[in-house]
């Protein structure tokens, strides 16, 4: 059970990568009491850490949680909690590229990524639209359509192995 | 002393906003403005002003590649150009920008780190490209971009000699060579209303309002270097390829004022 937050709504949880060995752990707390100098009256304020494998955060983990951040920001829904905190502390375990997938996935999300250039698309439920995009690379306008396309196959495969999972869950019980 | 070589350059735009009004940018571009500095330039869009300075230093490479000199870019957003920013060190806007400047550098290859090697393993350039916002109002990466991109072509290197006998470098301040720039990124930026609406060239107050921005940026040749999307409002596939398009059309407008500037300051 981690401490310093009032509950937890998920268990931490890895999502390993067979693929290629990206593994980051995720713990999310809150909504708990804000800090008065962050707290936003409308909405819950989130925050996004972001812990690399060896020493401290520098920029890239900055640029990371800020891309995080507005992506959880717009799923997320923070109105139903105004004047707290929810906290995702993220901790990447080891890195074999392609880090903010499985970031994404450990946060709770839908990810999906194509590989050729590296773009990640993120691609929300059921109207397959892009919800966050980041490239590694330049692609030509068609490689980025194929890679959108990519995205969206795969999103479809992974929003069904959640619904399998969680029914699998349920229906025992 | 060196002399000023200044130019300012007021360029117009117009772009199609949502197929119905014409949307005009406006730019106030001058190069070389910064005498000290080996390379800068001064970009204002709209009421945006960012200013790039690139000063060269000589270093050893870093062992693991020894044939590469580095690029260190840094963007800046002083307590001066916006009431948002405190001062102190850097917050997360300024270094999530710097961030992004550094991967538009890598993604686009605009300067290849080989070219900045002047002896294998011995010594390199290492170009400080620092980027300062003097007034903020919205679309930084684009100033940002533009800025950077101007004041890497203004960019004036001595020649470097190593001495064979003693193994010393010798600065020869007299012949200078300009960077070699391999691709010329352009960053276009859009600011998402309601999920459906794309303005383009944001100011800080649109950018507020919006549930989300789309960053692209394009090289000449038409290819992406980057489609940066924090988050924000879902776009469909359509209206990202939408974007793609203006921005592709907007790259050839402003390559096409950069490279008016810069022919009008070569000496010949």
């Amino acid at each position: 059970q981690p401490r310093g937050a009032g509950r937890t709504l998920r268990e931490p949880c890895l999502w390993p990568r067979s693929i290629c060995d990206t593994s980051v752990l995720a713990g999310l707390y809150g909504p708990a009491e804000a800090k008065i100098s962050k707290e936003l009256p409308d909405r819950a304020a989130l925050e996004v850490l972001l812990r690399p494998k060896v020493g401290l955060p520098g920029v890239l983990e900055r640029s990371r949680e800020q891309l995080l951040r507005q992506t959880c920001e717009a799923v997320v829904l923070g109105v139903l909690h105004p004047r707290t905190a929810i906290s995702l502390v993220l901790q990447v375990l080891s890195d074999a590229g392609s880090v903010s997938f499985p970031l994404w996935d450990g946060s709770g999300g839908w990810g999906t990524q194509s590989c050729p250039t590296a773009p990640s698309c993120w691609t929300p439920r059921s109207e397959r639209k892009v919800l966050m995009s980041t490239t590694k690379g330049s692609c030509s306008v068609e490689e980025m359509q194929q890679c959108l396309a990519a995205a969206q196959r795969a999103a479809t495969t992974i929003f069904q192995f959640y619904r399998d999972s969680v029914r699998r869950r349920y229906s025992k019980s | 002393m060196m002399e000023s070589k200044q130019l300012v350059q007021v360029g117009c735009y117009l772009m199609p906003f949502e197929g119905k009004i014409d949307f005009i940018e406006q730019y106030f571009f001058s190069s070389g403005s910064i005498t000290t500095a080996d390379g800068s330039a001064l970009v204002k869009l709209g009421n945006t002003t960012v200013i790039c300075g690139v000063k060269a230093e000589l270093a050893a490479p870093a062992v693991d590649s020894a044939n590469k000199g580095y690029i260190v870019p840094n963007v800046e957003l002083p307590s001066l150009c916006a009431e948002r920013f405190r001062s102190g060190p850097p917050g997360e806007e300024a270094q999530a920008a710097s961030q992004f400047i550094a991967d538009v550098i890598e993604n686009s290859q605009m300067i290849v780190k080989e070219d900045l090697c002047i002896a294998n393993g011995k010594l390199a350039w290492v170009l400080y490209c620092d980027i300062i916002c003097l007034d903020y109002d919205g679309n930084l990466l684009d100033a940002s971009v533009f800025a950077l991109l101007a004041a890497l072509k203004n960019v004036q290197l001595p020649l470097v000699t190593i001495n064979e006998e003693t193994g010393s470098s010798e600065v020869n301040l007299k012949q200078k060579n300009p960077l070699t720039i391999r691709k010329h990124p352009v960053a276009t930026s859009f600011a998402i209303f309601d999920d459906t609406l794309l303005i383009v060239d944001p100011t800080a107050e649109e950018e507020d309002l919006a549930t989300g921005t789309v960053t692209i940026v394009t090289d000449e040749e038409g290819r992406l270097c980057s489609v940066h999307k924090p988050g924000g409002s879902p776009l469909t596939g359509a209206k990202l390829q939408d974007c793609i398009t203006r921005a592709i059309t907007r790259h050839k407008e402003v390559k096409k004022l950069i490279d008016k500037v810069i022919k009008s300051i070569t000496p010949k």
